[in-house]
């Protein structure tokens, strides 16, 4: 059994205050360490997500992280999967335990996507995030792989860009409601149709922000947790897979297949099926490839129906995305997976933001990511703990 | 603080050369698996079928856009070429012009890059 012990996050916007990564991972660990009821020395190990190099300039990140938390002489690791990373560090933390190599592990996940460089120069690296020589060289952004996926998508299921921009209204208002969120905004399916276009079908809207941030979970064995950290929710199921990095090459450029595959493996180690969920957090890098999500988790059969029927709205069946998403969170790639866990955790032990907790006593979360597009597939299903 | 990094690199595109040598003529090299003959551009460097056992092929250089994506700068497809069985994602060179139907273009300089130039319906068909 590995319980979330503790976790935390700072906020998700764009720095300007003259901090650093550095400052973000010390404050989110210090912080989920003092929810876990623990100090420094009881962790065994740290991981690090963080998607890349170029915004911060250090590589071996895990190596100073571990100097500014006093972490010295516990494993330390960085995990790197494009926008799985978060998720995939949250996984190797979840193997060192069962495999009884460390008994509480520290994940952080910390990116400075927004504040180091332009938007120009990000987007220019984001190309080089799916096959490097093909697309990247190409000029291909990560926007308009998307916006190709998403147009398949679209002819094949009948999906709408006002379905898309119901997506993106939706999560910025869940996002109101979330202190640490970039994005919280009142907007209409209207105003999103009228962002300008960035590449079609996709308009500003519909994109998630560059934001900077850090997030961490403290993840424990069953008895290694203190007896006054009582009822914390507990990992039951992890699974990952990948697909093509090439979306020419897969059998069908709109399915997130690997996605599928993940949310299957996760389910077998866990003993649940995609119907025990009661709330999700989706990657919502771009607001149709959360429906896309959707589909290929198996949490609906018929997504576009029961989206238009708002089943995925905070008093729908299945609240999607109550932190706001990628699209109202905000996006600090290595943080996002972590944060999500994170998300979830506090949502099953009913201590998230009162006025995002989702008020029907959930039992079962899940929590997904991807890189590339769906090319690296991540998904964590969590419990709630004993009371 | 401000600070400026600038890398010039010498990346090497190995096993995959004459794909890149291709691009820069305006000829679209692609891989043929030897065991089950799919015909994959880019060049797949192992067939979905699990082979390596590749050789090379030219492909006529036309290709048909079944996806297409528009932005303010540039516009993207995924297209397939003809002879081959995979769709690739190109940069549309003229995307003022609305046609389903394109050549490859030759990108002689810079980063080697699929780019398609579009063929206007009428012309496709002399």
């Amino acid at each position: 059994m590995v319980l979330v012990a503790g976790v935390a996050l700072t906020s998700f916007n764009r720095r300007k205050d003259g901090s650093n990564f550095r400052d973000w991972a010390e404050s989110a660990v210090a912080a989920a360490l003092a929810d876990a009821k623990m100090e420094p020395g009881d962790i065994d190990a740290l991981v690090v997500a963080s998607e890349s190099d170029f915004f911060t300039l250090q590589l071996n990140p895990a190596s100073v992280i571990a100097g500014d938390l006093g972490l010295v002489g516990a494993a330390t690791m960085r995990v790197e999967g494009g926008g799985a990373s978060g998720q995939l560090a949250v996984h190797a933390a979840v193997h060192q335990i069962l495999a009884g190599t460390a008994q509480r592990v520290a994940v952080v996940g910390v990116e400075a996507t927004a504040s180091p460089l332009s938007v120009n120069a990000v987007t220019k690296l984001y190309g080089y995030s799916f096959d490097a020589w093909s697309d990247g060289m190409t000029g291909s952004t990560a926007t308009a792989l998307y916006a190709l996926s998403a147009t398949a998508y679209m002819a094949r299921s009948g999906a709408t860009s006002e379905d898309f921009a119901q997506v993106a209204v939706q999560n910025r208002q869940n996002a109101r409601h979330n202190p640490n969120a970039h994005l919280p905004l009142d907007t209409t399916v209207d105003d999103v149709l009228a962002s300008p276009v960035v590449s079609s079908p996709y308009r500003r809207l519909d994109c998630s922000p560059l934001s900077d941030g850090a997030a961490a979970v403290i993840l424990a064995a069953g008895g290694a947790v203190p007896r006054r950290r009582s009822g914390a929710a507990r990992i039951c199921g992890i699974g990952a897979a990948s697909d093509h990095a090439n979306l020419g090459t897969r059998i069908d450029v709109d399915r997130f297949s690997a996605k599928t595959k993940a949310m299957q493996r996760a389910c077998a180690m866990a003993g649940l099926t995609a119907a025990d969920v009661d709330i999700a957090e989706i990657y919502d890098a771009y607001s149709g490839a959360q429906l896309q999500g959707l589909e290929a988790l198996g949490l609906s059969s018929d997504v576009l129906a029961e989206h238009r029927a708002g089943a995925f709205a905070p008093d729908g069946r299945l609240p999607i995305n109550l932190s706001g998403g990628l699209l109202g969170q905000g996006a600090p790639v290595g943080a996002v997976g972590v944060a999500q866990v994170a998300t979830c955790a506090l949502q099953l032990e009913g201590r998230y933001h009162p006025d995002a907790q989702c008020g029907s006593a959930p039992r079962h979360a899940l929590a997904d990511t991807h890189g590339g597009v769906a090319t690296t597939a991540a998904v964590t299903l969590l419990s709630a703990g004993e009371a | 603080m401000d600070y400026r990094l600038v890398l010039d690199y010498r990346l090497s595109a190995g096993r995959l050369t004459p794909w890149i040598e291709g691009l820069r003529i305006g000829k679209a090299r692609a891989h043929c698996c030897g065991e089950c003959g799919r015909v994959s551009f880019p060049p797949e460097r192992r067939c979905s079928c699990g082979s390596i056992q590749t050789k090379w092929m030219t492909l006529p250089g036309s290709a048909t856009i079944l996806q297409r994506s528009d932005g303010p700068e540039n516009s993207f497809a995924l297209a397939r070429f003809e002879g081959a069985d995979t769709l690739t994602s190109v940069r549309l060179h003229n995307p003022e012009i609305q046609s389903d139907r394109g050549r490859l273009l030759a990108v002689p300089e810079g980063p080697p890059a699929q780019v398609l130039a579009l063929v206007k319906p009428e012309a496709d068909a002399k």
